[in-house]
Order: structure tokens, then C-alpha cells, then sequence
């Protein structure tokens, strides 16, 4: 018998009934659910910020808002497509946040070029840039760890990837929470505090995902 | 005639089987996919890698089965982790090449030495001559026989980190002993 007739012997005599991994629809609904009712129960827990009625009418804010949470949504769909050695054979769509991440940057850096909106809330001393980046860490933790915690039962050939889009979209829900939560509407505030430290955050997740998502 | 599209069909018939419990059909699962894999993996590797890759594959496509829900093609599948583990395989050997490029410089700083002062040691086993003896078959494997790391751990029974480490401190004793 040569080795590899040995091994698959042995393999086969392991193998134990196993039940297939769901659909990554079935992951993401699920997953989803929970970081709507964590990303919505978050800023209620925090505070809202004063002026959010006003900030409402703003067709930017709520535009920004709404990226966000596409981009949370599509990298959490994408993370959980890179769980599957073949990306549930859609592996165009694992790219799709970071289109969606560059789409926001520069909406936000666009917005620097138009005209000052007076409804906008800008701290006259930007002393809290620190806070807003830990605000972010802190919420991102929970998502973060749930969706590690999912993509652990696959068998991810991107381990950089799903790691980094997994905090990706952690920390996008953290931003959410942030804007929704602080009344600062400075775009050199958001791009240095917010977009900034969400890179850092997802470059972290990739070395994370490295070490959690080995198999 | 059996045509390519119902080939695979069996495969990922076999594979459904295989997972539902049936270890002759996971058996014949994995003896058909082994051509497939030999062929995909001479193609990218040398031939005296190839069955040991081949093996990897094997233990990769069982410990991700489950990840197989047959709902979709399976040999998109199959071929993205073999093509994991030769990608796998080939970062792994390059960076054994370049930790080797550097210990045989070391050793060849070493050995200019000895040259330099035949009176003392005039050969190698002398300059191996306080090594222990493990340590000693170590080198003498890797530098003299021209064996991997890898290889010595096999045929020693140590693991490849620990073969470089008794290998690093072999050569830093030598070092020492001639202050080099």
C-alpha cells in the first residue's frame, strides 16, 4: 500500500457524518440580524447626538449614514463568502466593500470641496479625536467577535481577508455608532478619527484573521 | 460514454455520501479526486513534491468537506484548495531556501577561517570536534549531505524548528570556539 492509499484509508475511516456548512445567505441574515439590533441598540445606549433631528435633514449625513451601513452589510456578506475555500463560487463579490470603502472616502473628502452647510456641528476644539477612535474600537469588539466566531467554521483559503473585511465591518458599525452618537460634522475630523483609523482597524483584522482562521 | 459534466456529478455525488456517513463512497471520493490532484500539482511543482502535496491536499479537502454543501459545482471547490496548499507549499519552500542561503554563509565564513589557519584545525571534523554529537549530524546533514531542515527533523525525529534551532547553535559555538 503506498502512503497516500494509506491515508485515504485512514481518512476514510475518520470520516464521521458531517453536516454541511449553511448557504452564506443563511449566515448573513443571521448575522445581520444581530448586528442590527447590537448597531441600532448601541448609539440608544450611548446617547444620541442633540441636533440629530436637524442632521436628518441633511441629504449628506444621511447619505454618509446609509453608506455605512451598506458597507457594514456588504463586508459582512463578503466575510462570511471568504469562509468557503471557493467563496461560494461568487468571489467577485468579496471585493465589493472595498469599492463600497473608497465610494465613502470620497464622498467624505468631496465633501470638503462644497459649500459649508450651515446646519452642519462643528467642534470649535477638536480635543476628543481620540475618543471617537476608541468609541470605534470599542463597538467594533462585539460584531468583531461574532463574526470571527462564524467564519471559525469554515474553511477560509483568504484568511488575510475575511479577517480584515470582518472588522471592517465591525468597525463600520462602530463608525455608525459614532456619527450617530457625537455631534461633529468637521470632514478633517471624520477623515483623521473615523476613515483613518477604520484602515488601521481592518489591517489588524487581517493579521487577526491570520491566526484565528488557520486550519 | 462518461463525459466530464457527469464525472463530476459521481464526485460530488460520492462527496454527498461521504458526508451523509458513507465511508466507501468518501473512500472512492478521494481515490478519484488523487489523479485529478497529481496531475494539478506536477504542473506547478517538482516531481519529488509532488505525492507529499498531494497528500496535504487529501488531508485539506477532508478537514474543509463540510464546507461542501452540493448545491454548487464541486470542482471550483476542489481545485481553490489545491491550489491553497500548492500556494502554500511553494511560500513555505522559498522561505526554507532563503533561511538555508543564509546558514551556508555563515558556514562559509566559518570555513574561509579554518583555511586561514591550517595550524589549528585543518579540517572539518575538527572544527566539528567539541560540537555535540546530535548537534554535529545535524550540520553534517544540512551542510555536508545537502538535506532540508525538513528532512534532517524527519530523519532524527525533531521537529524542523528545532533542527534549525540545533543548527543555529551549533554554528555560534564554532563561532565562539574560534572567535570568529
Amino acid at each position: 500500500m503506498t502512503s497516500i492509499e494509506t491515508l485515504i484509508a485512514r481518512l476514510s475511516t475518520e470520516a464521521k457524518p458531517a453536516r454541511p456548512l449553511r448557504t452564506p445567505a443563511y449566515w448573513s441574515i443571521r448575522l445581520l440580524a444581530v448586528l442590527v439590533v447590537y448597531g441600532l441598540a448601541t448609539p440608544l445606549l450611548l446617547g444620541l447626538r442633540p441636533d440629530l433631528a436637524v442632521q436628518l435633514t441633511r441629504p449628506l449625513y444621511v447619505l454618509e449614514v446609509a453608506m455605512l451601513a451598506l458597507l457594514a452589510a456588504s463586508s459582512v456578506m463578503a466575510s462570511i463568502l471568504a469562509m468557503y475555500p471557493d467563496a461560494y463560487q461568487k468571489p467577485s463579490l468579496i471585493k465589493l466593500p472595498y469599492g463600497m470603502f473608497l465610494v465613502l472616502a470620497a464622498f467624505v473628502a468631496a465633501q470638503s470641496l462644497m459649500p459649508h452647510d450651515e446646519r452642519m456641528a462643528i467642534a470649535e476644539q477638536v480635543t476628543h479625536g481620540l475618543e471617537c477612535v476608541l468609541c470605534i474600537a470599542l463597538v467594533a469588539i462585539v460584531p468583531s467577535a461574532l463574526i470571527f466566531a462564524v467564519l471559525r467554521k469554515g474553511a477560509s483559503i483568504r484568511p488575510f481577508q475575511a479577517g480584515a473585511l470582518a472588522v471592517l465591518s465591525a468597525s463600520a458599525i462602530g463608525g455608525l455608532t459614532t456619527r450617530l452618537v457625537e455631534a461633529n460634522d468637521s470632514i478633517a475630523h471624520l477623515v483623521a478619527w473615523h476613515y483613518v483609523p477604520t484602515v488601521l482597524f481592518a489591517a489588524i483584522g487581517a493579521l487577526i484573521g491570520r491566526c484565528l482562521l488557520r486550519w | 460514454m462518461v463525459t466530464g459534466d457527469s464525472k463530476y456529478t459521481v464526485l460530488a455525488n460520492l462527496l454527498r455520501c461521504g458526508l451523509e456517513g458513507d465511508q466507501d463512497a468518501y473512500a472512492q471520493f478521494l481515490e478519484q479526486i488523487t489523479p485529478l490532484l497529481r496531475r494539478m500539482t506536477g504542473r506547478r511543482l517538482a516531481s519529488a513534491d509532488v505525492e507529499d502535496v498531494v497528500q496535504e491536499i487529501l488531508i485539506s479537502v477532508h478537514k474543509a468537506r463540510h464546507t461542501y454543501d452540493g448545491k454548487r459545482p464541486i470542482m471550483p471547490w476542489l481545485v481553490s484548495i489545491a491550489r491553497f496548499r500548492i500556494s502554500d507549499h511553494l511560500r513555505r519552500h522559498y522561505a526554507q531556501m532563503r533561511h538555508q542561503t543564509t546558514d551556508i554563509h555563515e558556514l562559509e565564513e566559518i570555513l574561509a577561517d579554518v583555511t586561514d589557519d591550517t595550524d589549528s584545525h585543518e579540517s572539518i571534523d575538527e572544527l566539528l570536534k567539541d560540537v555535540p554529537e546530535k548537534h554535529k549530524r545535524i550540520l553534517t546533514m544540512m551542510h555536508v549531505e545537502g538535506y532540508t531542515a525538513k528532512e534532517v527533523g524527519k530523519h532524527l525525529d525533531m521537529n524542523e524548528s528545532a533542527v534549525k534551532v540545533a543548527a543555529h547553535r551549533a554554528i555560534k559555538k564554532i563561532r565562539e570556539k574560534f572567535g570568529t
